[in-house]
């Protein structure tokens, strides 16, 4: 609201005056009011406390009441035989701290957004100019801003003298952004656009200027956007919660089968120790210690993976989420496009179709007419669309450094956003050339002839007409199109000034230049639709050039919408969430935007992966199922608030990882399967055994011998199976399901009870015609290799004899 | 013509290869180590008690791929056609 105020409104209503600034006795009582110029901190958790709560699980529960009966039973026994005991506890520990790494993964984004604040400013209090810190600074002080400072708050500007604010940390735009005092605005007018305001953690490029401190703190926009971060807690991963209610389901099936047990052991008169023992195993046997330790071995395997192909993972639990994805949001600049702006057409009053000479001319007039630094490695520093029009130059072999030499510039008129153009004046022997270049429109209006094939004649309607079609033509195709004029004169007016030297042109051509698409990125779009997964495009850009460069990588199809954030303004979230699948690209996007995007997509029960670089981009991110953050042009505070960062910014990265990620949820359905299938074994063969005969067919010891290592390794190794060829060829997995779901309980129950009933016939054997001890070590040896040829037959939906004749 | 058993199916993950091969030698060695076998309250086995152990070991395999091969007669082989989005 400040920005709808005047100056002196502002003034009055902060208790502040200009020449003076605030008294000392004011700064006091306003930093108690308000407190410190700074962002609010989330309290850490002792690091005892974390370690702790790993042991608030069902089946760690179990365990640990196991491990304990087994010490008292062979305590009373007199033997001093506790390995039991100390392998159930070991393993119990080695979970906890497992769980403990993983969590460790501190947030550490609002330390980052503090390091970006003003480190000292300059204040007018009590009528004289100080330097304090930025955290100090209150509502109502009067800070002056000069070229390089950070801006420490919000603040209204009081005075403004060619003021340039790069407003990126905020807006994302990295553009800086021209302000000025003197305006009253609107009250709904975006960020961006609130030319007479001035806004924490934005840093000054150009000028200097004056302002009255708004807002502190938490208050600020930057603190606004830290508030959301804060609130917005990260969903947990379908995986987390299915693995802690199958680990409470079998806990418990494995205490209902302890009673039963029991039970059965009394009824046959058995030593009520030996059926604890036997408890004791077979709670062992039935939960599978291994299962979240292994889960998180081959998440980490498939995070090193991945890291290797470009994405950093930075939350485990991505890495499943990832492989179910069925909505990408990519924001358009750097990411799908190469950040480059590049001059694609070349156009004179006839058309595309021009001759290198007058290609080459327009060329050389072009980049002449710029600020463009060349270094002697031919490298371009300035502005992009200069460089565009530079780097073209230099690809035919025109250095705009040679030229100079020869056509001295000696004078110019800079660019300005009103005239839209830019001139330079250049001496040729005694003769002066002058050359314009700016926004066609404007350009024409100052030129009355025109060059074509080395002649030059008057302008006609006609010509007029042929140059405004092509410029509108370039436009349509999201083409940025400069034109540019000259004109050589015997003298040149005394004023060097638009009115005088930018008249009576020689309008010469157009130039047409577009930011391309990264390599790949149409290959890549293609294979999501294949893979069921939907592209969506995101971008400050225009309306029009958005479309246009969708249209062309295939993100906007048929009957795709394409839709500006003002027009999304107007349409409330339920509609939204009805009509969003069909849209594929948002324009003119605020960060809140971002966030009722994802919200949207995601009450479809779509999975959403929403890319981001800046600080506003963060809650969009956390919102989102996956967070991707941007590695090389991205902000910590983005990195930090992500699930997965690109190291090299690239979309065809993203569906790379989901293919992975795809990959590694199918490993880990097959490790899970393996693991439980070969745990209901062990219970059936214990179970069936007990009610058959008399005595256990296995110890507890063996079974744990078994359990954790016997199945650990072909675990972890259908972990590493390589992805099957029609991976990305099939749609998402449904996120709502289970990893349970397609009838993968009903197979593992079959296949436990099959190796149950075969361990139980190879202990009959050697116990029927031998002795107990021949039958537990025969069950021994055969539960083990039972279960490791078993995991060929999980490795692989069909057949593993598979031989392929090429 | 080539045949590319060694790329596709049974030999393709030579973790699981490693793992399986591991698996076994440790299952044995624990057997037949005496003190090994000790703590584990195992005794050793001859030659015809090793036989009916391997023997049963490799039902498994030969359960489910027949399992397998039937389901496919069956059902026949899935293919995945994919619909616009």
């Amino acid at each position: 609201m400040w920005h709808t105020l005047s100056i002196g409104d502002t003034l009055r209503k902060l208790g502040s005056n200009i020449s003076t600034g605030l008294n000392s006795k004011e700064v006091e009582k306003r930093f108690n009011t308000y407190g410190k110029n700074k962002l609010n901190e989330k309290k850490k958790e002792n690091i005892f406390i974390r370690f702790l709560k790993q042991f608030n699980d069902f089946m760690i529960i179990i365990l640990i009441i196991a491990s304990i009966i087994s010490a008292v039973v062979s305590n009373m026994q007199g033997s001093n035989d506790y390995f039991d005991s100390i392998i159930i506890i070991a393993i119990v520990v080695f979970n906890a701290i497992m769980g403990l790494i993983q969590e460790s993964k501190a947030e550490k984004s609002l330390e980052a957004l503090q390091k970006m604040s003003a480190p000292t400013c300059k204040v007018k209090r009590n009528g004289k100019i100080e330097i304090v810190k930025g955290e100090d600074v209150v509502p109502g002080d009067i800070i002056l801003l000069e070229a390089g400072n950070y801006v420490p708050a919000d603040c209204r500007l009081i005075s403004s003298y060619n003021l340039k604010i790069e407003e990126s940390t905020l807006t994302g735009e990295n553009a800086p952004v021209e302000k000025t005092s003197d305006i009253i605005l609107k009250e709904k007018v975006p960020v961006g656009d609130m030319l007479n305001m001035a806004f924490a953690t934005t840093v000054v490029v150009n000028g200097h200027g004056e302002a009255v401190v708004t807002e502190t703190g938490m208050n600020t926009k930057v603190g606004k956007i830290a508030k959301m971060i804060i609130t917005n807690e990260s969903p947990e991963t379908p995986l987390q919660k299915k693995l802690g209610q199958v680990g409470k389901s079998l806990g418990i099936g494995c205490l209902i089968i302890c009673v039963l047990i029991f039970i059965i052991g009394l009824i046959k008169k058995i030593e009520p120790i030996e059926m604890f023992m036997t408890s004791v195993g077979l709670a062992v046997a039935a939960i599978p210690e291994g299962l979240p330790a292994i889960v998180t071995i081959m998440l980490s395997i498939g995070v090193t993976k991945m890291a290797r192909k470009n994405s950093i993972i930075r939350k485990l639990p991505a890495v499943e989420t990832l492989g179910s994805s069925s909505v990408i949001c990519s924001d358009k600049t750097g990411t799908l496009t190469q950040n480059k702006m590049q001059v694609t057409k070349i156009c004179d009053i006839t058309g595309e179709k021009i001759d290198s000479q007058t290609r080459n001319f327009i060329l050389e007039i072009a980049s002449m007419c710029t600020d463009v630094d060349i270094n002697n490695k031919k490298e371009t520093t300035g502005e992009p669309t200069e460089v565009a029009i530079v780097n073209a130059a230099l690809n035919y072999g025109i250095n705009k450094n040679e030229l100079y030499l020869n056509m001295n510039r000696i004078n110019d008129i800079p660019f300005d956003s009103n005239r839209k153009m830019m001139t330079t004046i250049h001496r040729i022997g005694n003769k002066y050339r002058i050359i314009t270049k700016g926004a066609p429109d404007v350009i024409l209006k100052r030129c009355n002839k025109y060059y074509n094939n080395g002649n030059v004649s008057i302008l006609n309607t006609s010509v007029i007409n042929s140059i405004e079609n092509l410029n509108t033509n370039m436009a349509n195709n999201a083409l940025r199109v400069l034109a540019v004029a000259y004109l050589d004169v015997e003298n040149l007016p005394s004023k060097i000034e638009s009115n005088a030297i930018e008249q009576n042109l020689i309008f010469v051509g157009l130039m047409g230049m577009i930011d391309p698409p990264r390599e790949g990125v149409k290959e890549a779009v293609e294979t999501c639709r294949r893979a069921g997964i939907k592209t969506v495009m995101i971008t400050g850009d225009h309306l029009a050039t958005a479309k246009a460069i969708a249209k062309d990588l295939g993100i906007l199809r048929n009957n795709n919408l394409a839709i500006t954030g003002e027009e999304l303004d107007k349409i409330p979230q339920i509609i939204l969430e009805r009509d969003i699948m069909k849209y594929s690209v948002f324009a003119r996007v605020s960060p809140e935007h971002k966030v009722r995007i994802v919200k949207a997509f995601r009450s479809t029960g779509a999975v959403v992966a929403m890319t981001g670089d800046g600080v506003n981009d963060a809650p969009a991110l956390k919102n989102a199922d996956i967070g991707i953050a941007m590695g090389l042009n991205g902000t910590d505070v983005a990195k930090n608030a992500a699930d997965m960062v690109l190291t090299d910014d690239n979309f065809v990265t993203i569906v790379e990882a989901v293919k992975q990620g795809r990959n590694i949820f199918e490993n880990i359905r097959k490790a899970i399967h393996f693991l439980i299938a070969t745990n209901i074994g062990e219970i059936v063969t214990i179970f069936l055994g007990l009610l058959l005969g008399l005595k256990s067919p296995l110890l507890a010891i063996q079974l744990l011998w078994v359990n954790l290592v016997t199945d650990s390794l072909p675990a972890i190794a259908l972990g590493l199976e390589p992805p099957e060829k029609d991976i990305m060829n099939k749609k998402p997995r449904d996120s709502r399901k289970s990893i349970f779901a397609d009838g993968l309980w009903g197979k593992i129950f079959a296949e436990g009870t099959m190796l149950g009933v075969l361990t139980l016939l190879a202990f009959s054997i050697g116990n029927n015609l031998y002795n107990i001890e021949v039958g537990r070590t025969m069950a021994f040896v055969s539960l083990g290799v039972l279960e490791l040829v078993h995991s060929f037959n999980i490795k692989s939906e069909t057949s593993i004899f598979k031989v392929r004749i090429i | 013509m080539k045949l590319q058993y060694l790329r596709y199916g049974l030999f393709e993950n030579k973790y699981l290869i490693g793992a399986f091969a591991l698996g076994v030698i440790l299952q044995v060695l624990v057997v037949v180590i005496p003190p090994v076998a000790n703590i584990f309250k195992l005794v050793p086995l001859n030659r015809i008690q090793w036989l009916y152990t391997f023997g049963i070991s490799i039902l498994p395999l030969i359960i489910i791929e027949v399992q397998k091969k039937l389901n496919e007669v069956r059902f026949g082989k899935v293919i995945y056609e994919y619909k616009e989005i």
